[in-house]
């Protein structure tokens, strides 16, 4: 007997609770009872049957005679690729390597404050501006981080003001982000912020005694001095110029509430709860610092429900990286995230100049470097342009190695059409760009992730996750 | 006798008696009556205005092709449509009327200068073929800067050449506003009373945002798709981000609808919850999004802001009952083509 449909492309996943989650070359999801899946493949679905609208629509299942929903897979996969294209939008400038503070989990090795030869010298800083400003994209977002960017503003200050005036002529938009500890904030620092509408990235892992655990700083407590820097920023730029991120150590496993508690008491109604990479002093301490995939799920988790309690209780507060997971999920374009993009960002969206004028792919590409391995060095601003940086073998390998699709193991995981992969990662750990997934810890994370999402889509918060999926 | 196409360049020294002028200012002459023509209007119809464009054939026939009071106007190509919509308030016709396009084409002449927007409207405008190009050329080599809202079911866009032709004739600004009635092939082509409809309108849609077409979707509310309003705006947001505008109708009931009764018409009540969620998706992401169509008395006021005044002016009706109320100057008002809704107005002493 012939059927009412034919089947289009898709992959599924069986979930914890024994339902299926089945994706579609596009993204759409559904979820389907062990029978209703044998019957969809069988070709047995009754047209009635209470899933048949949801299939047809989420381009499971093809009933037009000229094809229209392969049309629709077809633009939507190349939406998704075309805009991956967004090419050198954010430019991360090492501005000094210096940092007075100590964290046991310093992804980058910093150094000490009276350290000498690891600052971006003024030559180096105006070709790192010139770079950045031959770039492609009309937008542009230069993020300055450190050590601690602060103990060398002049750089910061001398590159910004490159850029703006060569924004001023070739009319690209152009923003700035400066990652701080604020231990060393000046009202001038503060007065050049408000000019030049500089956006404040500062960490902040919780509770104070959390925090200064974490984080030791020479001055007595670094949370006091953070805080305290975050009400000048907000007092000085506006509420929403100051943002906060938040790095989980071994340590925080155990205080999801009291982190979320603690965002919320200082008046933030955003927190991206993070993982920590394997770079730099975290992989020296690892055994003190580092916990499994399926900790950091748990964490995220209760620290999650506890934002939706917040949400509950009339306080507005979103996750970043449930809305970046979201973002993926229900929409056509991609999310602009190291480890969720396919292929990766990392030296085509994104770009690293390290202290030294060196080029890297991404952050964690000069992390790298800190600890001895070069593999994602792409040049130096003295010598190279952008298109001899594009046309680096080790990038151009990157990106091909980042097609899931192509990827053994994603090819049919039903999270394929949302995930990503950082491929520096993969190098770090498993010592291979492509990398091997039934033993990563980024494919247990990320599929854990999305399924935990997939359910909360269910549940009685949906309508405030839509409202995160939008932006 | 062939219809003329002229202005209306003075009123009724004689109740119902009208003068009419050509494109060049000429006085249209006729050997009866040098100088002139004169049409006499039943004065139980609409009395045409100054600066109304009509076709006439004195003593016969008026149909006014623009009026210069209103601010929507449309000019209309052809009867014929593929699509037997169960709503359809203008039942289509089967036979040739080609001689539209002629009439069409003379009155864009007669168009004032600067005129800010026209609609054009069929039946379904791209089976006027060639027409429908010549049209679009017209109107842009007349008016440049005038606004164009083609309303078309979409289908013959599936073929892309026919994209292609009218992206090439460069119209400053065109929006192509097509009805996409459900997320699934059939649950469309049942309200379209076409099968292949759904598959043939969706290609249309990619193929003109492919040429850079401005791209409008209309939805209009019936019995078999108020149930799915998230899922079809989700669908929209997934699959069609392009889109300009996403329009929610109610219905107008005449026509096929009228007869279809309780088979199409729904009552505005029981889709409120599924209108303001689809609203609300896609307002969210970033679409803009209007209601057509539904007076204010008849949703919640947290939809009033998306509520837009959307009948034609020659079409709407206020009737005795909306006197007094606080909403009237906001609201859509009525069809007095033919509704099934009364009016609930909002009094002083009401809440």
């Amino acid at each position: 007997m012939s059927s009412w449909y034919r089947l289009l492309p898709f992959q599924m996943d069986r979930m914890q609770s024994g339902h299926y989650l089945c994706s579609s070359i596009a993204g759409d999801h559904v979820i389907l009872q062990r029978e209703t899946l044998c019957s969809v493949i069988d070709g047995t679905l009754p047209r009635e049957h209470q899933d048949a609208q949801d299939l047809m629509a989420g381009l499971f299942l093809s009933t037009d005679g000229g094809h229209a929903e392969v049309d629709l897979l077809a633009t939507r996969l190349r939406t998704r690729l075309h805009e991956r294209r967004s090419l050198a939008s954010l430019h991360i400038v090492v501005a000094t390597l210096r940092c007075a503070n100590a964290c046991g989990y310093c992804q980058v090795s910093r150094v000490h404050p009276e350290a000498r030869g690891k600052d971006l010298s003024d030559d180096n800083a105006d070709r790192t501006a010139d770079l950045i400003m031959s770039c492609p994209s009309s937008r542009i977002k230069v993020e300055f981080q450190g050590g601690e960017a602060l103990l060398n503003m002049p750089v910061v200050q001398r590159i910004v003001e490159r850029c703006d005036a060569a924004a001023a002529f070739s009319g690209k938009l152009v923003s700035y982000v400066i990652a701080t500890s604020l231990s060393h904030l000046t009202d001038a620092n503060l007065d050049f912020f408000a000019a030049r509408q500089v956006h404040i990235s500062t960490s902040l892992d919780g509770p104070q005694w959390l925090h200064d655990r974490n984080r030791p700083s020479p001055t007595g407590s670094g949370w006091l001095t953070t805080v305290a820097g975050i009400e000048r920023c907000r007092r000085r730029l506006g509420h929403d110029c100051v943002s906060a991120l938040m790095t989980t150590a071994r340590t925080s496993l155990a205080h999801a509430d009291a982190i979320v508690d603690q965002y919320q008491e200082l008046g933030f109604h955003s927190i991206f709860l993070r993982w920590l990479n394997p770079f730099g002093d975290a992989v020296r301490h690892r055994q003190r610092l580092s916990y499994t995939a399926l900790e950091w799920l748990t964490f995220w988790q209760r620290a999650l429900d506890r934002v939706l309690s917040w949400n509950d209780r009339g306080y507005p507060m979103r996750e970043e990286f449930t809305c970046l997971l979201l973002r993926r999920m229900l929409s056509p374009h991609p999310a602009g995230f190291v480890d969720l993009d396919s292929p990766t960002g990392s030296g085509t969206s994104v770009l690293v100049y390290n202290y030294d004028g060196s080029i890297y792919v991404s952050d964690e590409g000069r992390m790298l470097a800190e600890i001895g391995d070069q593999t994602f060095r792409l040049g130096h601003v003295q010598t190279h342009t952008y298109a001899q940086i594009m046309d680096n073998p080790t990038l151009r390998n990157m990106v091909s190695a980042t097609m899931l699709e192509t990827t053994p193991r994603c090819d049919r995981c039903a999270c394929l059409p949302w995930c990503g992969v950082d491929p520096v990662v993969n190098h770090a750990t498993q010592g291979d760009i492509r990398g091997c997934r039934p033993t990563s810890d980024h494919c247990q994370r990320m599929e854990g992730a999305f399924h935990y999402v997939v359910g909360l889509l269910r549940g009685p918060h949906r309508d405030l996750l839509l409202s995160w999926a939008a932006g | 006798m062939r219809p003329l196409t002229g202005r209306i360049t003075s009123g009724d020294a004689e109740p119902g008696l009208y003068q009419v002028a050509d494109a060049d200012g000429l006085i249209l002459d006729r050997r009866d009556a040098p100088g002139q023509v004169a049409i006499a209007v039943d004065p139980a119809m609409r009395q045409p205005e100054r600066g109304d464009l009509v076709s006439v054939i004195p003593g016969r026939m008026l149909r006014t092709l623009y009026r210069s009071s209103a601010q929507d106007n449309f000019l209309f190509l052809t009867n014929r449509c593929q699509n037997r919509c169960t709503f359809c308030s203008q039942p289509p016709t089967v036979h040739a009327d080609d001689w539209l396009i002629a009439e069409v084409l003379q009155a864009i002449a007669h168009l004032p200068r600067g005129i800010a927007s026209v609609g054009i409207t069929g039946g379904e405008p791209t089976l006027a073929g060639p027409g429908l190009l010549a049209v679009l050329a017209a109107l842009t080599a007349h008016h440049p800067t005038c606004a164009i809202h083609l309303l078309s079911n979409g289908r013959n866009f599936a073929w892309l050449g026919l994209a292609q032709r009218v992206a090439a004739i460069g119209c400053a600004d065109l929006v192509v506003g097509v009805p996409i009635h459900a997320d699934s092939p059939p649950a469309h082509d049942a309200i379209a009373g076409s099968a292949g409809a759904w598959g043939e309108t969706v290609r249309g849609c990619l193929a003109l945002a492919r040429c850079g077409i401005a791209v409008e979707i209309r939805v209009v509310l019936v019995r078999d798709n108020v149930a799915r309003l998230e899922q079809l705006a989700a669908w929209i947001t997934r699959n069609m981000p392009f889109v300009v505008h996403v329009a929610w109708m109610a219905q107008e009931v005449t026509g096929y609808a009228a007869t279809a009764g309780d088979r199409v018409w729904v009552n505005p009540e029981s889709y409120h919850v599924q209108l303001r969620r689809a609203v609300t998706l896609i307002h969210r992401w970033g679409i803009r999004t209007s209601i057509y169509n539904l007076p204010h008395c008849w949703m919640p006021a947290d939809l009033w802001p998306w509520a837009v005044k959307s009948i034609s002016s020659w079409k709407v009706e206020h009737p005795d009952a909306c006197t007094g109320c606080r909403q009237l100057a906001a609201c859509s008002g009525l069809f007095a083509t033919g509704t099934r809704l009364t009016p609930r107005p909002f009094h002083q002493s009401a809440c």
